[in-house]
């Protein structure tokens, strides 16, 4: 593939976690489960009950009211098949149910009631219609418990939802204001090179924050384009990506007008190389996702953008 | 493929932004652990993706994956 400078770390990532290397995981800020789906892998894999709860909770709403309703029916089905058979079933006043069209009416009622717990009384299971019932008692009320669960999730979880939307605007403007910010130290940093007014030093500290500033607010950019949680308003977008063309055209125009200071900051070096290189994957085409022309047009300028400024190296 | 890079070396470098790390585990495998920094690009993908990622033939990269095989 004339990549020429590859190489493989043939310990993996066993030996990294062995020599307790750093780890990261994904990120959990983003719901990337679809909603309902709240059972982690380490959940699943304790003790059968803890497992069966999990993939319970892990059917929607609908699926586990059909659940309910499907052991009610499988169970009245179920005694009504203990009445035809003549064997021991449901008895109502001390006598064994019909089996006829009443009798399945009956059944269902018991079904019912038993279910619900509710269980007046005048319809009593006997022999084997009592194991049935028992069993019917404690899928019923499991499955009723997970249904009531769900219903209070569901709102837990738009709030969830609103909330990460909050947190992802915020950090938007968070990186627009940082831009800003890179762009006036940038106009500052030029005007007064131009006038040759303050010291160099002091230029100097205030080139390298500004540039850190960007590398940090340009890995953000890099990481919501790449790998992208929730897509940015086109508007919001579009701003970001001029601000960052600007900074890049503006860091260009000083590293050119006062080459010196590549020798002189050996940081400010590290982090235009730095710069160069996390901007130089922002192109229309780079990018995982699609995106309308214009900003397909504006990441296309940033690239061009860094890979001059990598190129006056 | 050329030489290989021990844990001493990445690890000191992992900071080091002219290195660019590629995990090409499973989805689920980046997913549940991946060294800090390292972009994910399962194995299938790679050739497709690479060019995407690492535009630059020059790039210095290190992959890695589950352990030795």
């Amino acid at each position: 593939m004339q990549y020429t400078r590859v190489r493989e770390y043939p310990g993996g990532i066993r030996e990294w976690k062995e020599r307790l290397g750093p780890l990261l995981s994904a990120p959990a800020a983003a719901p990337a489960r679809p909603s309902g789906a709240t059972c982690s892998p380490d959940e699943r894999l304790r003790s059968l009950p803890a497992a069966l709860i999990c993939r319970l909770s892990d059917l929607t709403f609908e699926a586990l009211l059909g659940a309910w309703l499907g052991v009610v029916l499988g169970s009245a089905l179920l005694y009504f098949a203990l009445d035809l058979a003549g064997a021991a079933g449901l008895r109502e006043a001390n006598l064994p149910v019909a089996a006829d069209l009443a009798g399945f009416g009956t059944a269902i009622y018991f079904s019912f009631m038993t279910a619900t717990s509710v269980g007046f009384g005048e319809v009593t299971p006997v022999g084997l219609a009592r194991v049935i019932a028992i069993a019917e008692s404690v899928a019923a009320l499991l499955l009723f418990g997970c249904l009531v669960s769900k219903l209070v999730s569901r709102r837990q979880e738009s709030l969830t939802e609103e909330i990460h939307r909050i947190a992802f605007e915020n950090r938007l403007g968070r990186v627009l204001m940082n831009l800003n910010l890179v762009r006036s130290e940038l106009e500052t940093i030029s005007a007064a090179a131009a006038a040759d007014a303050t010291d160099g030093e002091q230029r100097l500290s205030r080139l390298e924050s500004a540039a850190t500033i960007l590398m940090t607010e340009l890995r953000a950019i890099h990481d919501l384009l790449y790998r992208p949680q929730k897509l940015p308003e086109e508007t919001i977008l579009e701003s970001i990506l001029s601000s960052v063309a600007v900074s890049l055209r503006q860091l260009g125009s000083v590293v050119e007008s006062q080459p010196a200071v590549r020798t002189r900051s050996a940081a400010f070096e590290v982090t235009l190389g730095a710069i160069g290189r996390v901007a130089s994957e922002i192109c229309g085409e780079c990018v995982p996702r699609e995106y309308a022309p214009h900003l397909k047009a504006q990441m296309d300028r940033v690239q061009g953008l860094a890979r001059g400024l990598t190129a006056a190296a | 493929m050329a030489a290989d890079i021990d844990f001493e070396e990445l690890s000191r470098r992992l900071n080091d932004p002219a290195l660019l790390i590629l995990n090409v585990l499973k989805k689920e495998a980046y997913d549940e652990a991946h060294i800090p920094g390292s972009v994910h690009l399962p194995v299938d993908e790679l050739r497709a993706g690479i060019g995407l990622i690492a535009p630059d033939r020059r790039r210095e990269i290190v992959v890695y994956c589950g352990g030795p095989t």
